[in-house]
């Protein structure tokens, strides 16, 4: 009777486990793109990123390997043109350099620029205005249990005002200090990089918003924290005002995200923007809030 | 006015003259059981013509006065008779054939062997013998008629063991499948590793998958048309069986002898109580119950009640993290009277009943979904069949539904505390809609070498203050070239009301059914098929060959990106596109003999365009599969030993892989330094699917205590005898240390052996 029994079980066993296994696919014909990303504000110095795309199960390669050198990158605005130049910045967070074209001008405010890129025989152009208000942060406060879209979490929670008059588009943005005790996401930072000392850290809201029926109203942005921290941890908190290329792009990668957190999620497909089907990317105009400190009171 | 023309021809039809002819009409029933035997065909050798019997066992056939004729009526697995008869005036004649006692030595004539496929203008359509399921090679013992459907031409299996079935490139929610003429929204049992039939009470399984006839609509790709034994109207019957994971057993008998019977049946799952020993995180439960009385109030008068509930209640932990709770279950009842309208005129009435639940939870990733879908509707409907001359068969009738739906669904990262939502059906909204149907066909014999099946059926539809009406045509015509070859070739359209939305990212069943609405217009189909049958040998082999090309319009998907939650309108979060599938379908079977099984082999293509996915460009079902070969064989090795296998190879289903990667620059934590450039949907594919299945069976009379003789069988199985793991699905991930993209695959089941003990007494 228990080698009956026996023998049941092994079978009913064998049958509900199912097996998993790492398979080799054949991966997608890709043809590599360029990727291209660039913000521009007034009072500030324009940066672009100019990055080539690789197939998706390539090998994790460097920022180095995959900037594109040898670029010519303009902005063009009332016919000044601004030739920015190949720079890099080392990020301690992510223990490699960054790689970006810089420009040499301050961007004004109220102007379009145009921006044109010449590599490898190929143009791509694109151009943004700089009309955007800046919106004002009324308060910053802290929630310990939030449930939205994203899962149950905690959240920092902002309330501004919108502009009114206007279609807006808002992302939100936290500028802190961390070290390696902090944890992004759920790594540590990495010590060889940062040793005992602490970095700046920008953490960047995934989703964006659109101020649809908040019309001049007040709005508020709850976000769950990329970096731990402890009570008394302080950041500063900026809106940023978007334009809708910017808006359009964001909001694409954000729900591709989900999709791919997400399992019962639809996969999101990047759709042609501002360079058409020759790059990713963008290139649009922002405006920064006036900053607000927040205290972490947990 | 085509409303008025079509009630016009329904009225005038049967008062066309018969003159100098005279109608013999009855029923062809087991002589033992006096069960009706559906689908049996009567023929008269000499005229050249012939017909089969209905869905209720019930013939009529008008022929030229004359002194003697012979009428041949036969049934697979029965001996054929042979009737002799005077036809001078309208014959009323009940037949009653001996099953075949000894398969091994069938001695059929020619003329008595069913040559429908051949002779009848009809295309697409496959009746699947009960003893062929019977005889199939089984996953842990447990018959299944579903499993038996996707090794036929035009039928493609679903995922790794389920029970879902892509007919002609239609989505699951494009079958129509009946039990007693009621819809069953959910065939399955287990996972959708078994269908929810239970064998033995089955009578009879027909496959419609082109060329439908009039009487049938609602589906755009199949029917598949079930129907439940009536039971044995002279002694009782007891039959079972216990499998690895149920028992099953079967009660009929006379409630008035030759008048009336019952028939019930049941069976439950036990794998719940060796589950409890071996797994915490696996619990199952199933079970069916069948049950069906009919009486005979006179020789035209019959009256059917039926009724039928499944539930499956289920919870299972996976690989990757993956979590699957469930309750589903249907339950239908159908009541139904035959009248005899003198013996010409044959109607069936039916009110119907069905109510149809599942309340899914899947957790994968971190993330979780809920989703409750619950369906009653009640149907009436009334079809007559009316013999005009010898040359036609015309039905008609009509069918009105009331559908009540109620869909819900939400999905979400799991909170930190486990705590998940629950949806509660009584606060989810309900939508009514109404869907009804006129239609008419007749089988028109043009001569002995070319017949027309040809009709209109005219659907509609209402919801909330959205009316959809349409005028379905239907034609198949066949050309015998001669006794055993025929061309035929047919045109339908068709519509349907009620979809199932599939989620072509999820890796287990998380589809919702939505009715029709001002948003969701509905389904239809136009499809052409051209086929060549031919029998060799006396019928003993039949093959077939049809091309077919169908097209889809307003196909339903669900939005790119879209995370449900309980407050989203379902209707705002999809997308609508076209479907198309071509393909050519190579059928070869050989019925009768020691050896008997088919070969099935399909080259199709399917595809869908939606404007708003995949950049508006076509891409490939995610049920396409391109090569599709089925080898069925059965060999009767002794009187008492039976071997079988199957053989199925499929090309691997299609997904969606992304094809590049992005870096992102600053601070790129929320995205993982990476984001995805999809190049076009379903751009990848499964490794082929590729199983061989095996059984051998012992059945013989027995003496028990050497007094009680009973019939008693042994089945023992291989499942996947070559152990291969097959795909079920495949998922990404990113090796944390190296950062390098990884693909897994999922593989469900191994090898399995079966062992199984069935009885009849």
């Amino acid at each position: 009777m228990k080698q009956i029994f026996l023998f049941f079980s092994v079978i009913s066993v064998g049958f509900i486990l199912s097996c998993e296994k790492n398979i080799t696919v054949s991966p997608p014909a890709y043809n590599n793109k360029v990727s291209i990303t660039g913000f521009i504000e007034p009072d500030s110095i324009p940066v672009v990123y100019f990055n080539r795309t690789v197939p998706y199960f390539d090998k994790a390669v460097k920022k180095n390997e995959l900037m594109i050198r040898n670029a010519l990158i303009t902005i063009n605005s009332n016919g000044n043109t601004d030739k920015l130049s190949l720079d890099s910045v080392f990020d301690k967070v992510d223990c490699q350099f960054d790689y970006f074209y810089k420009g040499h001008n301050k961007i004004l405010a109220n102007t379009k620029y145009d921006l044109t890129i010449i590599s490898e025989g190929k143009t791509y152009t694109a151009n943004a205005v700089t009309n955007l208000f800046a919106p004002a942060i009324d308060s910053v406060s802290y929630v310990s249990n939030y449930n939205d879209l994203y899962g149950e979490h905690e959240g920092v929670v902002t309330y501004f005002k919108d502009v009114p008059n206007q279609v807006n588009y808002y992302r939100y943005e936290m500028i802190r200090s961390a070290d390696t005790s902090i944890m992004k996401a759920e790594a540590p930072i990495k010590r060889a990089c940062l040793g005992k000392d602490t970095v700046t850290v920008h953490e960047i809201g995934r989703s964006v918003f659109e101020d649809v029926g908040k019309e001049g109203k007040q709005i508020t942005i709850i976000v769950e924290p990329a970096y731990s921290h402890r009570k008394g941890t302080k950041g500063r908190i900026f809106i940023q005002s978007i334009d809708k290329n910017a808006y359009e792009f964001f909001s694409q990668l954000d729900r591709q995200k989900l999709a791919q957190f997400n399992p019962f999620v639809e996969p999101v497909f990047l759709q042609e923007g501002q360079f058409g089907s020759k790059a990713i990317g963008f290139f649009a105009a922002k405006r920064n809030s006036n900053p607000k400190t927040f205290v972490y009171p947990e | 006015m085509q409303l008025k023309q079509l009630i016009c021809l329904v009225i005038m039809v049967p008062s066309l003259a018969w003159a100098q002819k005279s109608t013999i009409s009855g029923y062809v029933k087991d002589a033992g059981s006096k069960e009706a035997l559906i689908g049996a065909s009567v023929m008269i050798p000499s005229l050249k013509t012939g017909t089969s019997t209905n869905q209720y066992g019930y013939f009529t056939i008008t022929v030229r006065n004359s002194d003697t004729i012979s009428i041949v009526v036969s049934y697979s697995g029965y001996q054929p008779s042979l009737k002799q008869i005077m036809s001078r005036s309208d014959i009323q004649l009940d037949i009653l054939l001996q099953p075949a006692l000894n398969t091994l030595n069938e001695v059929v004539v020619n003329a008595s062997r069913n040559q429908d496929n051949v002779n009848k203008a009809q295309m697409g359509v496959i009746d699947i013998p009960i003893k062929a399921i019977k005889d199939l090679p089984v996953l842990l013992g447990e018959r299944d008629i579903l499993k038996t459907i996707q090794l036929l031409p035009g039928v493609q299996a679903g995922q790794e063991g389920t029970s879902g079935f892509y007919v002609r490139g239609g989505n699951l929610d494009q079958n129509l499948i009946q039990m007693d003429e009621a819809t069953v929204y959910n065939p399955n049992h287990l996972f959708g590793l078994f269908s929810t039939f239970n064998v033995n009470a089955i009578n009879s399984v027909k496959l419609i998958k082109g060329g439908f006839p009039s009487e049938y609509g609602g589906r755009l790709s199949s029917i598949l048309d079930i129907k439940m034994k009536e039971g044995n109207k002279t002694k009782f019957q007891t039959e079972g069986g216990i499998g690895l994971i149920s028992a099953n057993l079967t009660f009929q008998g006379p409630l008035q002898k030759n008048k009336s019977s019952f028939i019930i049946s049941g069976r439950r799952s036990y794998i719940d109580q060796l589950l409890k020993q071996a797994s915490k995180t696996t619990a199952y439960r199933f079970y069916d119950f069948n049950a069906k009385v009919n009486y005979e109030l006179g020789e035209k008068d019959h009256v059917f009640a039926s009724f039928f509930r499944g539930n499956d209640d289920a919870a299972y932990t996976g690989a990757n993290s993956l979590n699957y709770g469930t309750n589903f279950g249907n339950t239908t009842a159908t009541l139904r009277w035959n009248h005899l309208y003198g013996n010409k005129i044959f109607s069936n009435t039916s009110l119907i009943y069905n109510d149809y639940h599942l309340q899914l939870g899947t957790s994968q990733n971190n993330y979780y979904q809920v989703l409750y879908t619950g369906i009653k509707d009640i149907n009436a409907k009334t079809d007559f069949t009316a013999t005009s001359g010898s040359n036609h068969t015309i039905k008609f009738g009509a069918n009105y539904i009331y559908h009540t739906l109620y869909p819900g669904a939400m999905s979400a990262k799991i909170a930190k505390t486990g705590k998940k939502v629950v949806i509660n059906p009584d606060s989810l909204t309900k939508r009514l809609s109404n869907e009804g149907a006129l239609y008419i066909n007749d089988d028109y014999q043009v001569s002995s070498r070319f017949s027309v099946n040809y009709g209109l059926r005219v659907p509609f539809f209402s919801a909330g203050t959205k009316t959809y009406s349409f005028i379905e045509p239907r034609v198949t015509t066949r050309l015998s070239i001669n006794d055993q070859t025929s061309i035929k070739a047919s045109y339908t359209q068709m519509n349907q009301f009620m979809h199932l939305v599939p989620s072509s990212t999820a890796s287990l069943p998380a589809d919702i059914w939505l009715s029709s609405s001002l948003k969701i217009k509905p389904q239809t189909s136009k499809q052409v098929a051209l086929g060549l049958f031919k029998n060799f040998k006396e019928n003993e082999i039949e093959t077939s060959v049809e091309v077919y090309y169908k097209t889809m319009n307003n196909q339903v998907l669900f939005k790119e990106g879209t995370q449900i939650l309980l407050n989203t309108n379902l209707d705002d979060i999809l997308t609508f596109g076209k479907g198309k599938s071509f393909g050519v379908e190579f059928f070869a079977k050989k019925n009768f003999g020691r050896l008997s099984g088919w070969a099935s082999y399909t080259l199709s293509k399917s595809t869908q365009q939606f404007p708003e996915l995949n950049f508006g460009n076509s891409f490939p079902a995610s049920f396409d599969r391109g090569n599709n070969l089925s080898l069925v064989a059965s060999y009767n090795l002794t009187k008492t030993w039976t071997l079988s296998a199957d053989f199925v190879y499929y090309t691997g289903r299609p997904y969606t892989l992304p094809a590049g990667k992005v870096l992102v620059n600053g601070d790129g934590s929320l995205y993982d330094n990476y984001y995805s450039d999809y190049t076009s949907r379903n751009n990848s594919r499964f490794s082929a699917y590729n199983r061989l299945d095996f059984s051998v069976s012992n059945k013989k009379q027995v003496k028990l205590f050497k007094k009680f003789a009973y019939e008693r069988e042994w089945s023992f199985g291989l499942y996947n005898v070559y152990n291969r793991a097959n795909p079920y699905f495949v998922y990404l991930t990113t090796d944390p240390a190296t950062k390098q993209p990884q693909a897994k695959q999922v593989s469900l089941l191994p090898i399995v052996p079966s062992v199984s003990f069935n009885f009849k007494f």
